[in-house]
């Protein structure tokens, strides 16, 4: 399950750490004034919606290719993502107009990335610590390492579907000298859960880098099955730049995956490709 | 959501943008010009990073176009009231571009041909300050100070007549006088065109010429018109670097980076964005990084939920001796951006005259009809918090080139980078900066 989580996330470009445990954690409020449902139990029950626990966990590694749109601009970009237990992740991302590819990884220790506009770059700080969230599959099951609350706030209409807004307050993260912690750097996640399937109807964030900050709402839909696991085909998000349609192509499950995909290029590669 | 959010920076990144102006050009149904008009307002009203619309009432603006649409018969008509509509913000990069100036290009025959002379307002006059090689005009032996009096026997002082009642910036004038000039003497490849112009002894002379393709390699990027990009690269005097480019789009971006890199023994390194109108806004930082030891941001861009910035990361071996940009009111967007942001945290100097200020990042849409909507999604203000739009760069040193200087064959804006370089060398400072 922790791993279909991991996809799950990666196939909507985001990435929330969900709690699986059934005790109740310390210092948090989950239950909707009124309501007999505590947050955790949705969440618990999204995940036996989607597959369940045992389903999630027989996935330990995974390849998922598909593209990101634009229609409206006429962009399409091909993607795809590698994620190996428990914590490798890389990215190959195509980008429009003769721009080449960029590349997210994660070896288990260094976080990088590479692009024709930044080059090749070991990522620190706030930028690695978000990676080390994204790349964790088990992190739905130490969502506590990442999260400090946990929050049942209501329930919204949502495409006609009635549903439970749970919100996920982050916990402060290393500055970029590793050392100190810094208040605000990532802000609350707010998902919106079926009443009656518990399936994820929306995600509302705001992502932050130092590329910016940027607010979007992300609609997972297409669920199919693959392995055992629900898996969503079609996820558009909706930002101020424009709408996003992210489909799958193709979603193969534990593949054989060699170490030495996530590691880091060397620095003499890239600087020869710029020269 | 790391991933996501470095590939929304992307879209907004490479929609920065060239700047095309708004152009006039049949076939959509009422309906069709109906759902276009809605999908001009709307957009504007969900996307535009201002939320107040520059202190313009957008509701109010649908309500009196959509009383004129009844009266639209044709699809130019359409166009003309849509750019009308958008020209309401205020602001650049809100334009509607008929489907006209796309078909040639999609039968492979692409409508910018033109006769290979750049015209800009010098002591007043449209001048041609700058003729290609290779180019009709160079046949015709026309030359950098000839004042150009018509274009297929529309008078271009009554062009410029009319572009004055506009009162706008100067920098904004000189770029309507340049834009419009070059409009008129483009079309199709192999058509004429007749000029007449007055040469270094005011002498009137009247020459037909055929358009020819831009100079440069022809490269379509996303909705965009098809533009011929090209580099320029030179030793100047004194091993001075010297690059020209006329837009920024990635297949320049090899041959920019060599060039830059091949002038790392220089005592300056002059980057001329003169006639540059922008382009992919990504390309700002690829170029800027060449240039630092250390990060910096060149700017931020305000969205109407959320900033993206422009993070310049440095590579191992940057160029640290002197920058200088060139630009003038031909220099739009991500030229601006470039220049602007790097003027701004202290690494480069700007010579020339003051850019157009026309830096809104922008996305480019299909519509029905075929035509494209091009729309600003963020603003953009330099580190210090400048905003570029409606201001311009503003140079370090400002040089106003006169016709007498043109004619005897000199750049004088390019003298200028030239003659601060060697001064600083010779005097053996560590930085160079403006007097702005």
């Amino acid at each position: 399950m922790r791993k279909f989580r991991l996809l799950l996330c990666l196939m909507c470009m985001v990435v929330v750490q969900l709690p699986l445990v059934a005790e109740e954690p310390a210092g948090t409020s989950t239950k909707e004034s009124g309501s007999a449902i505590t947050a955790e139990q949705i969440i618990e029950k999204s995940i036996e919606a989607t597959g369940g626990r045992k389903a999630f966990d027989k996935i330990k590694s995974s390849v998922m290719k598909g593209s990101n749109e634009m229609a409206a601009m006429n962009i399409k970009m091909d993607f795809t993502v590698y994620t190996k237990a428990p914590n490798k992740m890389l990215m190959v991302q195509a980008l429009p107009f003769g721009m080449g590819e960029m590349k997210i990884g994660f070896d288990g220790k260094t976080g990088w990335s590479s692009d024709t506009m930044s080059g090749l770059r070991t990522l620190t700080g706030p930028e690695l610590e978000m990676l080390k969230k994204q790349a964790q599959v088990n992190a739905d099951l130490n969502w506590r390492e990442y999260y400090k609350n946990l929050e049942l706030v209501g329930t919204k209409e949502i495409n006609g579907r009635s549903a439970y807004e749970v919100q996920f307050t982050p916990k402060d993260i290393k500055s970029a000298d590793g050392k100190t912690e810094t208040p605000g750097l990532s802000k609350p996640v707010t998902q919106y859960y079926d009443k009656e399937t518990f399936m994820l109807l929306r995600m509302d964030m705001t992502m932050e880098s130092p590329q910016g900050t940027q607010s979007v709402q992300v609609y997972p839909s297409d669920w199919r099955v693959v392995d055992g696991v629900k898996v969503p085909f079609v996820t558009k998000t909706i930002t101020s730049v424009g709408d996003m349609v992210t489909k799958i192509v193709e979603f193969k499950t534990n593949p054989e995956l060699d170490d030495s995909l996530f590691a880091m290029p060397a620095e003499d590669d890239t600087e020869e490709a710029e020269e | 959501m790391r991933l996501h959010h470095r590939l929304l920076v992307v879209f907004v990144l490479i929609s920065a943008a060239l700047w095309v102006l708004p152009a006039v050009c049949f076939g959509a149904t009422v309906k069709e010009r109906q759902e276009t008009f809605e999908i001009v307002w709307s957009r504007v009203n969900e996307r535009y990073y201002d939320p107040s619309f520059n202190g313009v009432d957008w509701n109010a603006v649908k309500k009196r176009y959509s009383a004129r649409l009844a009266f639209v018969k044709t699809d130019d008509e359409l166009y003309v009231l849509l750019n009308q509509m958008l020209g309401e913000l205020g602001r650049s990069h809100f334009t509607v571009i008929p489907p006209s100036v796309y078909v040639d290009e999609e039968a492979g025959q692409p409508g910018d041909a033109d006769i290979g002379a750049t015209i800009q307002l010098v002591g007043n006059k449209p001048t041609i300050t700058f003729v290609h090689p290779g180019s009709s005009a160079e046949e015709a032996e026309l030359r950098p100070g000839y004042i150009l009096t018509k274009v297929d026997d529309k008078s271009l002082a009554e062009v410029q007549s009319k572009i004055a009642t506009r009162n706008e910036r100067p920098a904004m004038t000189k770029f309507l006088i340049w834009g419009t000039t070059k409009r008129l003497l483009s079309g199709r490849e192999g058509t004429e065109v007749s000029i007449e112009y007055l040469d270094e002894d005011n002498e009137p002379h009247k020459v037909t010429l055929k358009r020819k393709l831009p100079y440069g390699e022809p490269i379509k990027m996303g909705e965009l018109p098809m533009v011929y990009g090209w580099v320029k690269s030179e030793e100047l005097q004194d091993g001075i670097g010297y690059i020209r480019f006329n837009i920024f789009l990635m297949p320049l971006l090899e041959q920019i980076i060599s060039a830059v890199k091949s002038f790392k023994d220089s005592p300056g390194v002059i980057i001329d964005l003169r006639g540059n109108p922008g382009g992919l806004g990504a390309m700002a930082m690829p170029i800027a990084r060449l240039f630092y030891k250390e990060q910096v941001n060149l700017g931020d861009m305000n969205l109407r939920s959320g900033v993206a910035r422009f993070p310049v990361f440095p590579v191992d071996k940057p160029f640290t001796g002197t920058l200088i940009f060139l630009v003038d009111e031909t220099s739009a967007s991500t030229s601006e951006i470039l220049a602007g942001g790097m003027q701004d945290n202290g690494r480069a100097i700007v010579v020339g005259r003051t850019s157009v200020g026309a830096v809104m990042p922008s996305v480019v849409e299909k519509l029905p009809i075929g035509a494209r909507l091009q729309y600003a999604v963020a603003d953009f203000r330099t580190p210090k918090g400048v905003m570029l739009e409606g201001r311009g760069v503003i140079p370090d040193f400002v040089v106003e080139p006169t016709r007498r200087e043109l004619l005897a064959g000199k750049d004088p804006i390019l003298d200028k980078a030239v003659k601060l370089i060697l001064e600083h060398r010779a005097s053996g400072n560590s930085s160079l900066s403006g007097t702005k």
